[in-house]
């Protein structure tokens, strides 16, 4: 007993000294740690460490990779679609392949995501996806919030309006109580509600999560009203087998073009002026088969433009692409106007605001030189 | 922080293991009797403790590992990890809902709980009840009954409940007449206009109190409170004299003739609504989305044919002698299924049951699909407009957690309140 | 057909099904009709409504089935079938799929060899094995892929589906080559096979080569052990007539319960090791091709992710079964939480948790991995649950009896759950766990809520062309995309009642 309790006295001595030790190695570590661990959150400097990390690592990071990662909708005909052979095509899809023509100089090096308007914005912040080109429009709130960086507008459009042929509805004045089919999760919902309710007309809406259902629910007239983007409607109707009617109103303002992720100017400015290359392209009239014409081209703002070489100028613009990058964009992919023929001249889509501003639209590019 | 602790619980751990294998080697050494205390390593009870706090260790690392983890990513996105933005205007606007879209995204979540409260709420004693009669029909001893109600379950046990939504909605209830218009005109009005069904709504008389219906709802309840009173009554005086008690039909007739007495005395407490369609704007009545209906009937149609698989298994598990007695008592068909069969194979059936049950309840998140605003529509509806996605995945699994705890605990007592005592 | 009747135990149940009605086909039509349709006035009336209820369904099917045009599926067959798997390696899917035939094939050929003589030796009627036998399990099945690639309009899909019932035929009878004692063998083969078939598909990245290094391994294992028992230690000494079992029962011995010397054991597994990591790195260092399960698409994903996902959690929940069984509070409790939380929640919950929440858990300098591994990881997850509470039923159904036995012939606990408690339990849980796997099965369709291309999907891909766009041709898909689903799942659900009822006769 005696020595049984000395024994457990002595083991208490040593358990203490271990408790004290560690404590104390614990409270080295902490005293080290702590201040590292807060006062940076305080400044909110491990955000800024991360954009300095992330500056010039995503265009690297792609062209280590081979592939450019790209945020698409795969059900969004003219736009974004899955082809019978299983290839993505659409409009959107077509500015994926001129990143990746412009960058790797491969237009085929796309690595598709397709996605919900629900899972765009945390799929593009989780940094899965390089850049989303999924008819996303450029709000000041998204540009905020959603730590996304808008670039250089593709397609512009408009919240619009259809109903069936024989519907008493004229305006939006009209739709009073009306059922109103609205995708799920998009600016189209949110502009929906805030304009009727400033017009004080009260609706019911009809949410569907994709056109596959927000469609027959049309036909079959659940509602009476559809309401998305102009181009959206104008392809639907033309091809519903109902009659409809496409409304003149048009309610918002949907600038649809490519973004990434907010922090790495470097990799904005690389899809920016992939992107706008095409337009430049249609202006200088270049197309993917003709350009093989403009190789002896005495235009020195075209031979700029195609990293042609100029007596006495260097020809790198410092944007981290190659010098020939349009030349890879137009031989491979094409300038806007095929782009945009290929993809929305079958759904009967007129140019409209979206021709070139040479021809009273708005697509204007800064110069490239 | 975590370092801290970390190395905290290791130096207990290890103070634990030098102060186990010291004494038992101090035991040894000093030739005590050790025979009742196994040394350290072959100890029961020290090898499950110690097996415990490496459990517990193992966890606690990888849920801070995981932790660390999600800290760094909010941190380099900016997300917030508050609920701060539940008062913030959702800018969903819900339909049939006076909800406006500046209601906080609190509002617009609560609404979704709500309505999927309602799908439970009505769909799960409809599939009972259909699952019931299907179960029946399986082992009927009409041959085309029989085979048709086989075809069923052997038809929609077998795809997607996804796909019995999408496909019943769009083939059946989309071709409902059209009530979108401004008088609804073309739908479909059964019994002079008290019914009426559309595509876009379906709507039910409903009850609508007039003066003293409150004065009513509390003399209806006495009447219940009567007519219970009659249902023992009768129960007593059948166990008392043999007589047959009827004691449906006499609590029934004691709650109407209350009722009816009571609503002439108060001079025509309430009335029935019937639905009017004006302008677009329907009113009066109970209605409810087409959605909804499509949604419900769906999940209805699709538990019904797992519930009928538990009922005629339930029913054969009844012992034939049941059956036989009641043949050899002159029961007919439908007195043997409702005093002898029913009785003792929904007891059999009830655990099963409540597995559906939950089943259904999780299925109802698939109203996603066709845009009924439950609560997975709408919380799919606010990861779209920028809302957090990491909380709103909790509040989601939150709801739908107590949701099945609550049944299952629900089903639980009920079972344990149906099981034969001390059998 | 009478004899038939009374011969087919599964005609019999049928008939008692249906409250002991004497087999119908004694009677004349018009004695049948009145017997069975127009017993009493409620029957005829009950008949009258259900024939034209029927008539009117057969006439709108029909309807619709000729008015209807198919031209949607037939231009996206291969989008339905295998999503965007890049076209010209189609072949990768095809080797695949016999690969997977021949596995279905051995495998199921093994189980007949055992269960054939688990039924000669009680006595009991033996399962038929014919061609006829096998049309009439797999009808449905047959019927829908037949009825798919006849849209394709071309031979090589119709010779490609006969060439692989060819294989799953020949690689049946070869699987029933095994003797009964050569089970584990067999089924290994078996195994290998599926695996072979993934390797084909997706290369040899993930843990694909390192699941058939660990087969491989786990295989030499066993026949090293093998020698060891009859060559080295001796014929007498391992033979299981010493300790009084018939020669089948070979398979159920326990390896441990006679002396093996502790250098073959060892010899054993270093054995073991050296092959698996061998083939493990050999597998890896060749240049397969292939593509990843994040390219799969169509119903050929749905097919994998299910069981891919049941094979994954079967483990898993094995795992979290014993966990919720133990003593051990800590344990006990982690597992109950982990199982009653993920049943608790609905599985669109933990596929938006997929995709919303996963990506955030993963440390920041780690690339996050693709959707559908994520969403297999809430899968797995999800299976594991629900697997673990069947395998809890199966426990719970091993007589305690077992257990004591076991102690007292001085088994430890992991032996006793490995040797004694597992295969009882698992070989309960056999039609259950079919059941799981339809349900998980029917499950997948939800992987297309969150947007992956699969069979239920590909539906709403084909919508969108624009071809077809704005026609409302879902009335088409969907039809078609139900039938593939019901095919397999009545299949299996009809598989399954047939084993519980096999099992069932064999436990009686």
């Amino acid at each position: 007993m005696n020595k049984n309790s000395k024994l457990l006295r002595l083991l208490a001595v040593l358990f203490a000294i271990v408790l004290i030790g560690a404590a104390c190695g614990d409270d080295d570590d902490g005293d080290d740690a702590e201040p590292t661990e807060t006062t940076p959150t305080e400044t909110a400097a491990p955000v800024e460490d991360d954009m300095d990390e992330d500056e010039g690592g995503r265009l690297a990071a792609v062209i280590e990779r081979g592939a450019v990662n790209c945020g698409v909708n795969d059900t969004l005909p003219g736009f974004g679609i899955v082809s019978a052979d299983g290839a993505n095509e659409g409009f959107d899809i077509d500015f994926c392949r001129v990143v990746a023509a412009a960058v790797l100089g491969d237009a085929a090096a796309v690595n598709y995501t397709p996605l919900d308007a629900s899972q765009r914005f945390p799929t593009l912040q989780s940094g899965e996806i390089d850049l989303l080109i999924r008819n996303t429009t450029w709000t000041a709130s998204r540009d905020g919030n959603e730590q996304a960086n808008f670039l250089a507008t593709t397609f512009f459009d408009g919240q619009g309006f259809m109903v069936r042929d024989d519907s008493p509805i004229q305006s939006v004045a009209d739709m009073s109580n009306t059922n109103i089919c609205v995708l799920q999760g998009t600016t189209t919902l949110l502009n929906l509600n805030s304009v009727l309710a400033d017009m004080g007309v009260p609706f019911s809406p009809v949410e569907f999560q994709s056109n596959n259902e927000l469609q027959p629910a049309f036909v079959a007239g659940q509602c009476e009203v559809w309401t998305s983007d102009a181009s959206q409607l104008a392809a639907f109707s033309a091809t519903l087998d109902v009659g409809t009617r496409v409304l003149s109103d048009i309610i918002s303002k949907e600038p649809l073009g490519p973004v990434v992720a907010d922090g790495d100017t470097e990799w904005a400015q690389v899809v920016n002026w992939a992107t706008m290359a095409t337009i430049q392209a249609e202006e200088f009239g270049i197309t993917s088969s003709n350009i093989d014409d403009f190789a002896d081209s005495e235009n020195s703002n075209i031979r700029r433009f195609l990293g042609l070489p100029i007596e006495g100028e260097i020809a790198e613009v410092g944007l981290g692409l190659p010098t020939d990058f349009a030349t890879q964009i137009v031989s491979q992919v094409g300038n806007y106007g095929e782009i945009y023929e290929r993809n929305l001249g079958p759904l009967g889509l007129e140019r409209g605001v979206n021709a070139l501003w040479t021809d009273g639209g708005l697509m204007y590019v800064p110069p490239f030189r | 922080m975590l370092g801290r602790l970390l190395l905290l619980v290791i130096a207990l751990v290890l103070a634990a293991a030098v102060f186990l294998v010291g004494r038992y080697a101090i035991d040894k050494a000093t030739r005590r009797d050790t025979s009742d205390r196994p040394p350290p390593w072959r100890d029961l009870n020290v090898l499950s403790l110690a097996a415990q706090v490496v459990a517990l260790g193992l966890i606690v690392t990888v849920g801070a590992w995981l932790w660390s983890n999600f800290r760094d990513r909010t941190d380099a996105i900016g997300l917030e990890l508050t609920f701060d933005f539940l008062d913030q205007p959702s800018g969903i606007s819900i339909a049939d809902n006076p909800l406006s879209s500046d209601a906080g995204i609190r509002d617009a979540l609560q609404q979704g709980v709500k309505n999927t409260f309602l799908i439970i709420l009505l769909g799960i004693p409809l599939s009972v009840l259909f699952g019931t009669l299907i179960g029946i029909a399986r082992l009927s001893t009409n041959w085309l009954l029989r085979k048709l109600a086989t075809a069923y379950v052997e038809f929609f046990r077998n795809i997607p409940p996804l796909l019995v939504i999408v496909f019943l909605w769009g083939a059946v209830f989309l071709n409902f007449p059209i009530g979108a218009s401004p008088t609804a005109e073309a739908a479909w009005r059964p019994l002079g206009g008290w019914f009426i069904f559309s595509n876009s709504r379906f709507a039910f008389p409903s009850i609508i109190g007039l003066d003293n219906f409150g004065l009513y709802q509390l003399l209806i309840a006495a009447s219940v409170v009567a007519s219970v009173g009659v249902w023992v009554w009768r129960t007593r005086v059948f166990n008392n004299t043999g007589v047959p008690h009827r004691r449906a039909l006499w609590s029934l007739a004691t709650l109407v003739v209350l009722g009816a007495a009571f609503f002439f005395a108060l001079g025509g407490p309430f009335e029935f609504s019937k639905t009017t369609v004006e302008d677009r704007v329907w009113s009066g009545g109970f209605r409810m989305q087409m959605p909804y209906a499509a949604v419900m009937s769906a999940l209805v149609i699709y538990t019904a044919s797992h519930i009928s698989e538990i009922v005629r298994g339930s029913i054969l598990a009844v012992h034939r002698g049941q059956v036989e007695a009641s043949h050899a008592l002159a029961l007919n068909g439908l007195q043997r299924y409702r005093f002898v069969v029913l009785p003792q194979a929904f007891r059999i059936a009830f655990p099963p049951l409540i597995n559906q049950f939950l089943n259904y309840t999780k299925n109802s998140s698939l109203a996603v699909a066709i845009g009924f605003a439950e609560l997975t529509s709408i919380t799919n509806n606010l990861f779209g407009n920028s809302q957090p996605a990491p909380q709103l995945t909790l509040i989601l699994m939150a709801v739908y957690l107590f949701f099945s705890l609550v049944l299952s605990a629900m089903g639980n007592l009920v079972n344990r309140r149906l099981q034969l005592k001390g059998a | 057909m009478t004899s038939v009747a009374d011969s087919d135990p599964f005609v019999r149940n049928k008939a008692r099904d249906a409250e002991g009605l004497p087999p119908s086909n004694r009677l004349s039509a018009g004695e049948w009709a009145k017997k069975n349709l127009l017993n009493n006035w409620y029957n005829s009336l009950i008949t009258v409504v259900v024939a034209c209820g029927m008539a009117f369904a057969v006439v709108r099917t029909l309807g619709w089935l000729f008015s209807s045009d198919f031209l949607i599926i037939r231009r996206n067959l291969a989008v339905f079938m295998v999503g965007q798997f890049p076209r010209d390696e189609l072949w990768r899917t095809w080797a695949s799929g016999y690969l997977l035939m021949g596995a279905f094939g051995v495998g199921s050929g093994v189980l007949w060899r055992s269960a054939q003589a688990d039924a000669e030796e009680k006595g009991l009627p033996t399962e038929p094995h014919s061609w006829p036998d096998l049309l009439r399990r797999f009808w449905a099945i047959i019927a829908v892929l037949v009825f798919f690639v006849s849209f394709a309009r071309t031979a090589p899909p119709f010779v490609g589906l006969a060439s692989a019932f060819a294989v799953f035929w020949i690689s049946r009878e070869s699987g029933r080559r095994f003797s009964a004692a050569a089970r584990a063998r067999g089924l290994f083969f078996a195994g290998l096979l599926g695996l072979l078939s993934l390797l084909v598909l997706a290369g040899s990245g993930g843990l694909v080569a390192l699941t058939v290094g660990g087969l491989v391994g786990a295989w030499t294992l066993s026949e090293v052990r093998r020698y060891v028992d009859d060559y080295v230690v001796g014929r007498g000494a391992a033979s299981p007539e010493v300790l009084g079992q018939p020669q089948r029962d070979q398979r159920w011995r326990l390896p441990d319960l006679f002396k093996r010397p502790a250098w073959a054991t060892w010899a054993s597994r270093a054995a073991a090791v050296v092959v698996g990591a061998g083939v493990w790195f050999g597998l890896r260092a060749i240049d397969w091709g292939g593509y990843g399960w994040e390219d799969w698409g169509g119903l050929h994903l749905t097919l994998f992710v299910t069981v891919i996902g049941i094979s994954a959690g079967l483990p898993v929940g094995i795992l979290l079964a014993l966990g919720r069984q133990s003593d051990l509070p800590v344990i006990k409790g982690a597992s109950v939480i982990f199982i009653e939380f993920v049943r608790g929640v609905p599985l669109i919950s933990l596929l938006l948790f997929s995709w919303f929440m996963l990506p955030l858990l993963f440390p920041i300098d780690l690339d996050i991995p693709g959707k559908l591994t994520r969403a297999m990881i809430v899968i797995t997850a999800f299976s594991a649950a629900y697997i673990a509470e069947i395998v809890r039923g199966g426990l719970q159904s091993v007589p305690r009896g077992q257990v004591e036995a076991a102690q007292a012939s001085g088994m430890s606990a992991g032996r006793i759950q490995r040797l004694i408690v597992l295969p009882q339990a698992l070989r309960a849980v056999i039609p259950a766990m079919v059941g799981q796997f339809i349900s998980l099965f029917k499950d997948t369709s939800l992987l297309a809520i969150i947007g992956l291309l699969d069979f239920l999907r590909a539906s709403a891909v084909a919508n969108a062309q624009t071809e077809f766009l704005g026609q409302g041709l879902v009335t088409v898909t969907y039809p078609f995309v139900a039938l593939g689903y019901w095919a397999f799942a009545y299949t299996m659900s009809k598989e399954s009642r047939r084993v519980e009822e096999r099992l069932g006769v064999g436990v009686r």
